[in-house]
């Protein structure tokens, strides 16, 4: 019979949306792996993913595996008979252990030799009587974040499993799974085709569903449904949707029906006097809604005003969806009230009126309350705000206000955490605070405590969570930046200081996030600072002996720092680096395993910037030539930038060819890479292309070292670059390994000296993806 | 008849809960009616957290009224009560058409999910001071929630075995969509022959106002500690299992406790009772603004450790009707500690 298409769908009661995607991907890949593991051939698999089904259809799976000879071996054949050819007790041993009778065995001939034995025939494995176990399995490995029992099962899964399909081809593959027998029949849309339809054949099932079933079954067809409706729908309103992605993945997740329904909220007090992200929280958090805002390039901004209006995602194609807008109408306008009253309510305070209040928040039991965290903030903002000014800077006026913003930002950032708007909405921490910092401005004076904040103060602390997800951008302002570091690098230290780094998936706290944070403030921020001594300006905040546990003997906390211990010796490769090894020791100092943990965030962050591996460890391996740790992540970013723009330049597979030649040439006679002292000797150039190469180095090497010092590496490398005919006319003409030791030490030398200068800023000769 | 009409009559209040009842009573729901002491939601009546333990079938429907006095509002605002109506259906185990049959009820209401947008929108439920868990959605009706819809997992610290499946409506809520009004306190309770209809107002909001004050700014805070307390005293004397301290000593005594054998120990229901009472001085407290952060928490551990305590001993006394005492008692115990293990793994992450 020829390979068919199999086809599994599991029907379930609605699914958690936010995990949909990967839950259907998960159960189509392991039904794949489960194939494979079992030798079944098949074509692509597609996964089909609603609230209310996960589905895999395979192509040109075989019902059967052809049969297979199986060869079973006994004693050598020529010990199985005697002389008088009667079987030896090894051969009628073997028959009767087999259950085959003794003049049924055969002589089986091998390259190494003959024995005694059989054949016998292993049916092939049928796909009718494997799959079931194998959805069983997968079902049970898939990834969940919480499963549950029903009914009086025993079994889990996300939610209760209502009905299986199996088919393959046109036939059921029929079988009972999880108490429920499988069969050809699926349930359409829960309203729209609450009985049936039956799925002829395999291959129909996507076109069954969305005919009679009015289920779009294709996850990503349904999403591109959606993302088509909202805009159109936010076009004929003159505006645009507001998409958020994950927002789009959920609503896909939550309709097998789309239909898009544009709700207009009409001239709303409500609508007037809330600032825009309060009413786009609103909207997106637990409603689902696309905002609409005005087309950009009438705004001149990134994003143009809100519009009143919002696009809700129903599951259901009314006949009256006049009756769906007003009933969405009438959940957004008291949510908006809602938010109107908090407003109000928390305008009635200071954001410094609440600073008292954040003594009974606790941060961290170990780690103080808000309130300390705060007092933290406002010094270690300054702290790095005077660094960004860098140390010629700091005594004119716009200075000393950056810093006096940072601080106060530092200050009150975590004010707002009180405030009923911020507990209604958490994702608004910071954009309130910043909010209610201008209000404390505009409003009058004789309010008990608190100064009218600056904008730049109400901007800062607006930034201060910044970057909070991977394509959020980082803070646009200088005391932004600042108390953003502050936060993140007082967490950081912290929380390592107390034994809880991140392990394995486990991260509470969101350490990586927060190290990212860290990393790119610093990098897109263009802010050159040395994040050790920013780790030590953090951990200078926090009271001493914070490692110890409170209450825990000497011993335990031995303990424990001995297992973190042997947490880092696992990743960390680099040797040599002795002072380090005495600090981590060191119970009261995480800061050598914390910097460590920051800077190997970078490495995915360049991948995810389509920056090759190699050019990375290009830039580490110069470092590490050094056995040095790289502190300044800006200036390691540079590096990265310039040695990826050099690797796409035409000079740069020859030069990076060069390089490894140099080094095995150097390594063989052992000079090292770099900060080689000896000078050639123009009296003992011999040939032409050699005293041309010294006189090319000679004329570039002052202008790339230049740029160097500048932190310019891709001006540096663009000199390098043209060495590369006579480095290339070096090596073709002359014999670096002379017999004459003065003529061999003298070329070693120069191209050590070449060596030493790329190496300045990258290990070129480990790139690998020259080319554009 | 027309006085039966007029009852069922969808825009009114009482015409929404009777057509409830006769829905749910088809179904094969006892009818129960709500449990005489306050609470914070018709989970909280005997008929849904003691009955959600232990093997036996159960289903029920009931009106609860239900209190949380940190959402009163003086009467003032058009959706917020500290006192207000939850319809309540538990079936256990549930059925298979679970769904569907609630569904159904939609449509007995007058709503038709041709029409409306109607959606199933996942919402876990967790109560730590109850020790319980379970997964389900909130039910969206033109993307207002007007149901929650749960499958416990756990009560009391004690697996549910099997699943109960529990709807709670929001009745005010539903009711306000049903009659077209944006404020509660406009809603026809019933239309009264020959006379005005009786609005919601005027029923509740005279006690909305009053209770209010209470709660915010009367209710005295020396006193509902001391009641904590002593609520918290009461409970543990009829639902903990371990014998007390000074009696550890006497081998027969201990013996006894351990093997939890001796069923005049332990009382569940007035102990579950106890907890009821302490759990609402708690709320009390929490409107009155008397509970710190780190209070909040030890408060919430001390009511979970009475649930666990009253979970444990409903299991031990009411293994099951049709089954012999003692293997089941060995099951639930079994089970306990499964579960006490569980926890304890939970918590470690």
């Amino acid at each position: 019979m020829k390979p068919r298409t199999l086809l599994v769908e599991i029907g379930t009661e609605e699914l958690p949306p936010k995990s949909l995607r990967l839950t259907s991907e998960g159960f189509a890949a392991g039904i794949v792996a489960e194939l494979d593991a079992a030798g079944f051939d098949h074509g692509e698999a597609i996964a089909y993913a609603t609230p209310r089904r996960l589905a895999v259809r395979i192509p040109l799976v075989p019902a059967v595996l052809p049969d297979r000879t199986i060869e079973h071996r006994g004693p050598p054949f020529d010990r199985a008979f005697d002389e008088k050819g009667n079987p030896t007790p090894a051969a009628s041993g073997f028959a009767k252990s087999s259950g085959v009778a003794i003049d049924e065995l055969i002589r089986i001939d091998g390259e190494k030799g003959s024995w005694l034995g059989y054949r016998s025939l292993q049916a092939g494995a049928r796909l009718d009587q494997s799959i079931l176990g194998m959805v069983e399995r997968v079902l049970g490995r898939l990834p969940a974040a919480r499963r549950m029992r029903w009914q009086e099962h025993e079994f889990e899964f996300l939610r209760p499993i209502r009905w299986i399909v199996s088919m393959h081809g046109p036939d059921v593959i029929e079988g009972t799974l999880f108490s429920i027998p499988c069969t050809n029949e699926t349930r359409g849309h829960r309203f729209l085709c609450p009985q049936g339809p039956v799925i002829e054949d395999a291959d129909s099932y996507e076109e069954i569903l969305l005919e009679k079933g009015r289920v779009v079954a294709d996850f990503d067809k349904r999403k591109e449904m959606i993302l088509e409706q909202a805009k159109s729908q936010a076009r004929d309103a003159g505006g645009e949707a507001l998409i958020d992605p994950d927002l789009l993945e959920e609503n896909t997740a939550l309709v097998e029906w789309p239909v898009a329904i544009r709700c207009d909220i009409g001239d709303l007090p409500s609508f007037r006097n809330l600032p825009d992200a309060v009413i786009i929280a609103s909207m997106q958090g637990h409603q689902r809604y696309f905002p609409v805002v005005e087309p950009a390039a009438e705004s001149g901004g990134e994003t143009g005003p809100l519009m009143p209006c919002f696009i809700a995602i129903s599951n259901i194609d009314s006949p009256h969806p006049e009756k769906v807008r007003q009933g969405n109408l009438r959940v957004i306008r008291p949510r908006l009230e809602d938010a109107v009253f908090f407003l109000n309510n928390d305008k009635g305070r200071s954001l410094e009126s609440r600073l008292g209040d954040l003594q009974d928040v606790v941060f961290h039991a170990r780690l103080g309350t808000l309130h300390d965290k705060s007092k933290r903030l406002e010094r270690l903002a300054g702290i790095i705000a005077k660094r960004m000014l860098g140390e010629g800077a700091g005594s004119d006026a716009h200075d000393l206000e950056m810093v006096e913003s940072a601080e106060r930002a530092g200050l009150l950032a975590k004010c707002d955490l009180l405030t009923e708007m911020v507990g209604e909405f958490p994702e608004l921490q910071g954009e309130m605070g910043g909010e209610y910092a201008l209000n404390d401005s505009a409003l009058n004076d004789n309010r008990p405590a608190g100064s009218p904040e600056r904008e730049a103060v109400a901007s800062a602390i607006r930034e201060s969570y910044r970057p909070r997800f991977a394509k959020d951008s980082i803070p646009a302002t200088e005391a932004g930046q600042a108390v953003a570091l502050a936060d993140k690098l007082d967490t950081l230290v912290g929380i390592f200081a107390i034994g809880q780094a991140p392990k394995a998936d486990k991260d509470p706290f969101a350490l990586r996030r927060a190290a990212l944070g860290v990393l790119r403030i610093l990098i897109e921020g263009e802010i050159d600072l040395d994040l050790e001594s920013l780790l030590i300006a953090a951990k200078q905040g926090y009271p001493e002996g914070l490692s110890r546990a409170p209450g825990t003997s000497k011993k335990t906390a031995n303990k424990t720092q001995a297992k973190s211990g042997i947490d880092e010796s696992r990743g960390d490769g680099a040797p040599g680096q002795g002072s380090d090894r005495i600090r981590k020791s060191d119970p009261d100092n995480p800061l050598p395993q914390l910097r460590k943990f920051i800077f190997d965030r970078l490495r995915a962050w360049f991948l995810d910037q389509g920056i090759p591996a190699d050019v990375f460890n290009a830039v580490h391996a110069r470092f590490e030539e050094r056995s040095e740790e790289p502190k300044r992540p800006f200036d390691f970013a540079c590096r990265v930038y310039a040695v990826d723009a050099f690797r796409r330049r035409p000079e740069a597979a020859a030069l990076a060819a060069a390089n490894k030649r140099i080094r095995n040439i150097l390594r063989q006679s052992e000079r090292p890479l770099h900060g080689f002292e000896t000078k050639p000797k123009e009296s003992l150039f011999c040939e032409p292309s050699e005293r041309a190469l010294a006189k090319a180095l000679d004329a570039i090497e002052p202008l790339a070292m230049e740029r160097i010092e500048k932190g310019d590496y891709t001006a540096a490398l663009h000199h390098l670059a043209s060495l590369r005919d006579s480095v290339d006319s070096f090596f073709d003409d002359v014999k670096v390994m002379d017999e004459d030791e003065a003529l061999r030490n003298n070329r070693l030398a120069l191209l050590g000296r070449i060596a030493s200068l790329f190496m300045e800023t990258a290990d070129i000769s480990s790139l690998q993806s020259t080319g554009a | 008849m027309a006085s039966t009409e007029n009852a069922r009559d969808l825009d009114t209040f009482q015409g929404l809960i009777l057509t409830l009842q006769e829905y749910w009573a088809e179904q094969g729901c006892i009818l129960l009616q709500p449990f005489d002491m306050q609470v914070g939601a018709g989970t909280f009546h005997p008929a849904t957290f003691l009955r959600a333990l232990g093997p036996d079938p159960w289903r029920a429907a009931y009106v609860q009224p239900s209190r949380r006095p940190a959402d009163g509002r003086y009467g003032d605002n058009p959706n917020r009560l500290q006192h207000y109506y939850q319809y309540q259906v538990v079936m256990k185990p549930a059925p298979d058409h679970v769904q569907e049959l609630y569904t159904g009820s939609l449509v007995a209401i007058g709503i038709d999910p041709l029409v409306h947008d109607i959606r199933f929108v996942e919402d876990n439920w967790e109560s730590p001071s109850l020790a319980a868990w379970g997964l389900g959605w909130e039910v969206w009706l033109n993307g207002m929630e007007i149901t929650q819809f749960t499958y416990f997992q756990q009560m009391g610290g004690v697996k549910c075995r099997p699943v109960m499946a529990e709807i709670a409506y929001g009745l005010e809520r539903l009711a306000m969509y049903l009659q077209g009004v944006d404020n509660v306190f406009d809603l026809v309770w019933t239309k009264a022959k020959g006379e005005g209809s009786v609005r919601y107002r005027d029923v509740f909001h005279a006690s909305e106002y009053q209770l209010s004050c209470y709660n915010f700014d009367l209710a005295d805070i020396d006193m509902l500690r001391e009641r904590f307390d002593s609520y918290e005293r009461e409970c543990m004397k009829l639902s903990t299992l371990e014998s007390t301290s000074d009696d550890a000593s006497d081998p027969s005594r201990r013996d006894n406790e351990v093997k939890g054998l001796s069923p005049g120990k332990f009382h569940p229901y007035p102990a579950y009772e106890q907890l009821l009472l302490a759990s609402h001085t708690f709320n009390l407290l929490d409107a009155r603004g008397a509970i710190s952060v780190t209070e909040r928490q030890s408060h919430i551990l001390r009511l979970r450790t009475l649930a666990e305590g009253v979970a444990k001993c409903y299991c031990l006394l009411y293994p099951s009707d049709d089954d012999g005492e003692g293997s089941r008692r060995g099951d639930h115990l079994e089970s306990l500690e499964h579960e006490s293990l569980e926890k304890a793994q939970e918590s470690d992450r």
